[in-house]
């Protein structure tokens, strides 16, 4: 791993400026540095000794604590949390979608029998669960996640009331992006506060029985709620059933419906469907993880050499982390051996494999590192 | 409303405290002060209360009297233990619930804005904002309390006047279970050592400490939540309930783990443990205790009962 570290230190030295965390005196740190050796429970007294500190001991994965404590180097109970971060993930692994997962590579580790794409709950021959899975990432997996980041900004400025400049935006450096609303009253939720609002940001949970308003044999809904006006403005674009179609219709203008008993129901189940579907996709014990330690934000990520990007609202939606993540240096190039086939891929522009397992090649640092970090390839050492 | 109406239903409220401040009332005033011994005694009389349950009748000659006993029964609560003081705290949301049904609409606005920083918002409706709204939610049951079902609108949530009040009631809760322990003088100390006695003996009965085996980190959440006397919501009781009965405990059994909830009443709760026992419910699925916000994380269990003879 020597090799890689030169290319970590290089960045740390020529980039530790555009590392920013705010608060930093009442934040905890977590290092992972190249053999594994984790350090916790480290602070900073400003944000210049963070930087010297990346510079001088270039880690492999930099975190730090979403919350704010009065003692962050103390034991987890005796931190004194002040506040923290509400923070949203948003990873495409948990989507399970076949065109992300075309490249990635799951092994049985009970029987050996390995395979390409979405990795089955159970092996196809034993049934055991014990499943390996080598993820790979492609701009499916980003644009996948994208979507996710879009609605979930507009749920939390226009429905959480988060104002646009209290929310960040980063990409994590691997397969998704962090939605984090640093600033305000937000920040105060309690953890059980924070399931909630994670919930309703999927819409997870959803009945919309006590949104049901009855007046005269009609039924309408209330409007009022976001949820219900996305809900439906989902069922009217997916939805085949014409009956449906024209129900949905009048009952997103407010105008009121007559429903037999049986469309009541189904309807009641269309919308509860929809609203998770309209909702973000986020994983949502990390939003009520107030103890979470997060990827800082312009550190290099271990597992693919890219940064993890702060981005703002208007660059994410063009950010494509093959060219505008990649941060290590081309600088030294590395000799590598493939140990999995590794698929065509473009980093900074250039076009790199595939590679058949076994193949030996040299390669630019950042190229070389990344299929090194993906568990692809070795370092070969002179 | 009558003069001192908001501290007899409030003894929580800022008005209270500022009355405490001003007066400079010390523990020792508390445990001393022969002229507060009316309230030392209502004390003694909410503690026992919040034991064995019954209605309330607020002091209505002094209000104040309310205050001090309201301070002194914390203070007493706390002293005892944990289990004590969430007993406390449910009886004084409880009170609060009932009493606060004649406060006008401003007062309770007043309350809820100066005593505990909700943000509210009169205009086509009441609205409280989400944070407060969230924080006190979570510990409301029930599908009509979760914000996803709420009518939610640029950092605010829309509710009528009882949720309000339930929310309020929410954060007195909170806001006793906060009291810190402390040693108290000779008078109070009494009292403490009675109320004690008094809670013991009617836990006696819980505990016989069934087997635990290797339950999910769900159930034994549950279970110490039960035991520091903590609060369960109706679906934690349903789930903790159905799975117990599933892994083969008594009617009986189970029954006595609930006597630490604060709230709790036997004759409810035996109706409802043998009303889960005689139609055979199962224990949720793990989906739906992710559903309920009941499940602490992945444990690698695919249902709840997995592993378990």
């Amino acid at each position: 791993m020597r090799e890689l570290e030169i290319l970590f230190a290089k960045y740390y030295r020529s980039m530790a400026g555009t590392i920013y965390v705010s608060d930093v005196p009442l934040r905890e740190f977590m290092f992972r540095d190249f053999e594994g050796k984790v350090r916790r429970h480290i602070s900073f007294r400003d944000l210049p000794e963070l930087r010297r500190y990346l510079v001088d001991n270039p880690p492999m994965h930099a975190y730090y604590s979403v919350s704010l404590y009065r003692n962050p180097t103390a034991p987890m109970d005796e931190k004194e949390p002040i506040r923290a971060e509400l923070l949203f993930d948003i990873d495409s692994t948990d989507f399970k979608d076949e065109e992300c997962e075309r490249e990635s590579i799951w092994r049985c580790k009970n029987c050996g029998l390995s395979g390409k794409g979405i990795p089955p709950e159970k092996c196809p021959k034993c049934g055991s669960e014990r499943i390996e899975v080598n993820h790979w990432l492609n701009e499916r997996c980003i644009s996948l996640t994208k979507d996710e980041v879009r609605k979930l900004i507009e749920v939390l400025s226009e429905d959480l009331g988060a104002s646009l400049d209290e929310i960040a935006i980063s990409y994590t450096g691997n397969r998704g992006f962090h939605v984090r609303v640093s600033e305000g009253r937000l920040t105060t939720l309690s953890k059980e506060g924070r399931r909630e609002v994670a919930f309703y940001v999927m819409g997870r949970g959803f009945d919309p029985t006590p949104l049901f308003i009855v007046e005269r044999g009609l039924v309408r809904l209330d409007l009022r709620s976001g949820i219900v006006r996305r809900a439906l403005e989902y069922l009217l674009d997916s939805s085949e059933d014409p009956s449906v179609k024209e129900k949905v219709l009048s009952l997103s203008k407010g105008i009121g419906v007559k429903l037999s008993s049986r469309e009541r129901k189904r309807l009641l189940s269309l919308l509860k469907e929809s609203a998770q579907r309209s909702g973000a996709r986020i994983d949502w014990m990390v939003t009520m993880d107030t103890g979470r330690l997060t990827r800082i934000p312009n550190s290099i990520h271990g597992k693919t050499g890219f940064r993890a990007l702060r981005l703002s609202l208007d660059e994410y939606e063009t950010f494509n982390p093959f060219k505008d993540a990649v941060g290590l240096p081309s600088d030294p190039e590395i000799k590598v051996r493939m140990k999995m086939p590794v698929p065509k891929f473009r980093l900074k522009g250039e076009t790199f494999g595939p590679y058949p397992p076994g193949e030996e090649v040299q390669l630019p640092g950042f190229a070389a590192a990344f299929v090194i970090l993906r568990g692809r390839a070795e370092p070969l050492n002179h | 409303m009558r003069e001192g109406e908001i501290l007899l239903i409030a003894p929580f409220s800022r008005e209270a405290a500022a009355l405490l401040e001003e007066q400079g009332l010390t523990l020792e005033d508390l445990a001393f002060d022969p002229l507060l011994e009316n309230a030392r005694r209502l004390a003694r009389e909410r503690l026992i209360r919040a034991i064995e349950g019954g209605t309330i009748h607020p002091d209505r000659t002094n209000p104040m009297n309310e205050v001090y006993a309201f301070v002194a029964a914390k203070l007493i609560a706390s002293r005892v233990g944990r289990s004590m003081l969430s007993r406390l705290a449910n009886y004084e949301a409880k009170r609060f619930m009932e009493l606060s049904e004649r406060l006008p609409t401003e007062k309770l606005i007043d309350l809820a804005k100066g005593t505990f920083g909700f943000e509210l918002r009169l205009e086509d409706g009441l609205w409280v904002d989400v944070v407060s709204y969230s924080n006190g939610c979570a510990g409301i049951g029930g599908p009509k309390w979760r914000l996803v079902n709420r009518v939610v609108r640029r950092g605010y949530v829309l509710v009528n006047e009882r949720d309000l009040r339930r929310l309020i009631s929410e954060y007195v809760k909170m806001r006793v279970m906060e009291t810190p322990r402390v040693e108290l003088p000779e008078p109070l100390e009494e009292i403490a050592k009675e109320i004690s006695d008094m809670f013991a003996k009617r836990m006696r009965k819980r505990f016989k400490r069934p087997k635990k085996g290797d339950f999910p980190p769900c159930i034994k959440d549950l279970i110490s939540k039960l035991r520091r006397g903590e609060n369960l919501t109706h679906q934690a009781r349903f789930a903790l309930t159905s799975f117990l009965l599933n892994v083969g405990w008594s009617e009986e059994q189970v029954l006595d783990l609930f006597r630490s909830a604060p709230d709790f009443n036997e004759r409810i709760a035996s109706y409802q443990i043998s009303h889960i026992a005689r139609r055979k419910y199962k224990a949720p699925s793990c989906e739906t205790m992710k559903n309920w916000g009941l499940c602490p994380g992945d444990c690698g269990r695919r249902y709840m009962l997995e592993g378990l003879d």
